[in-house]
């Protein structure tokens, strides 16, 4: 070293601790202008339970939110649940049921109408699916999506108890389909914090069989392995708009 | 009452309560280390700064998921490593670099030599520099770091210590 840098010291293990603030001069970096304002007023956004100018993570490829959340929330209601039951008499199957009880449910903007999501009816390129939950107690939600290409987690919020538009950072969670999607299963899976999606990803996929149409059934009872709650949904597509 | 004497987990039982003051106090006290934290390892700024949002987000819209008594600061780590794993987002996102700035009043060679040494970091490996950046460089124990990374603190330990070992080689530095 050029010169004595207990930090640097520190930190390739050639010298002791140097306490808390020394540190500080290298673990923190200044906050690009405006982020700390822009992070604190989404916060008082969400307090206020106003309309969030959230920051739209932009880059994902089909995964994206939408600013529309008050009025696919109002439809939603308009249109009533579908046919994911209640959830106060939804019981988990397997382990010991410790995670909140979860109903998910969806509607579709099919070319500019929102309406309510059905698993016996196909969709194609351009619908866009919406989700809501529906949770019995605190906790957290993921977000999975699985199909013959493979398994992920799409999110994972934090939920209090009742009914509500899952939102990533303010804004309504939407999913665009889009040509040669194949059939999938989105669900909801609760658990009581925060969890590694790379580690419920593992757990998930081995409870299925790689490659094969994934069943909502199948999906949830693997979840339900693991100790928590799930419900999901198939979607149906097809290649072409009608 | 002085919430800027509270310790973090005081100030999380205040944000519990709805208190917005307090949860300012910890963003306040936090937020340029979870910005650190979150540059290294993403080394994408824009990236950064939206899971930065997210962090914080979650940590208000997640605090009836906080424990009193729990150590805030593994807590907080927790909820920011989770953001940068969405796998579906990871997936799609080219990977760059960036060069990161020190603002802090350093000497000259010492900013070179941590210059450098930021960029030894971003060639660890992912799991290495995960232990890294929470044990060696926010100071989570190796409990703490165990924790986070669905590990042993034995394995925690060995990580950190594989870490600073390469980074030592990368920099020609031997004890």
């Amino acid at each position: 070293m050029s010169e004595h840098d207990p930090v640097l010291e520190h930190l390739l293990g050639l010298g002791p601790d140097p306490g808390v603030e020394a540190l500080a001069s290298f673990a923190e970096v200044e906050l690009p202008q405006g982020l700390a304002a822009d992070t604190l007023a989404l916060v008082q956004a969400e307090r206020d339970s106003a309309p969030v100018p959230a920051n739209r993570p932009g880059g994902w490829l089909k995964f994206v939110v939408a600013g529309v959340g008050v009025a696919a929330a109002a439809l939603l209601v308009v249109h009533g649940s579908p046919d994911t039951g209640d959830v106060s008499s939804m019981t988990a199957r397997g382990l010991e049921e410790t995670t909140p009880a979860v109903a998910l449910k969806m509607a579709a903007d099919r070319g500019g109408e929102l309406e309510r999501f059905r698993d016996d009816q196909t969709y194609g390129p351009g619908d866009v699916l919406y989700f809501r939950y529906q949770v019995d107690g605190q906790g957290w939600v993921s977000l999975v999506h699985a199909s013959p290409q493979g398994l992920v987690v799409l999110t994972q919020e934090p939920v209090d108890v009742g009914e509500a538009d899952l939102t990533h950072a303010g804004q309504q969670v939407r999913w665009r389909i889009e040509d040669g999607d194949p059939d999938a299963v989105f669900a909801l899976i609760t658990s009581n914090d925060p969890v590694d999606a790379a580690d419920l990803q593992t757990q998930l996929a081995a409870g299925l069989e790689s490659g094969q149409t994934v069943d909502p059934g199948d999906l949830c009872a693997a979840a339900e392995q693991t100790g928590r709650r799930c419900d999901a949904v198939r979607v149906t597509t097809r290649e072409d708009t009608p | 009452m002085d919430l800027d004497k509270k310790t973090d987990e005081d100030l999380m039982v205040l944000t519990q309560q709805g208190n917005a003051a307090a949860y300012e106090v910890l963003f306040k006290r936090h937020d340029r280390a979870i910005y650190g934290f979150l540059l290294r390892k993403t080394r994408q700024p824009e990236y950064a700064s939206e899971l930065f949002q997210e962090t914080w987000l979650k940590v208000h819209r997640g605090r009836h998921t906080y424990r009193q008594g729990q150590a805030f600061r593994p807590w907080l780590y927790g909820i920011a490593l989770n953001a940068t794993r969405d796998a579906g987002r990871q997936a799609s996102r080219r990977v760059d670099t960036v060069e990161l700035s020190i603002d802090k009043p350093v000497a000259a060679e010492r900013h070179a030599d941590r210059l450098t040494l930021e960029q030894a970091i971003d060639l660890l490996p992912d799991t290495l520099r995960d232990a890294f950046l929470l044990g060696a460089v926010h100071g989570l124990d190796h409990r703490e770091v165990a924790e986070q990374l669905n590990i042993s603190p034995d394995n925690a330990r060995a990580r950190i210590s594989r870490a600073r070992s390469f980074l030592r080689d990368h920099l020609g530095k031997h004890a």
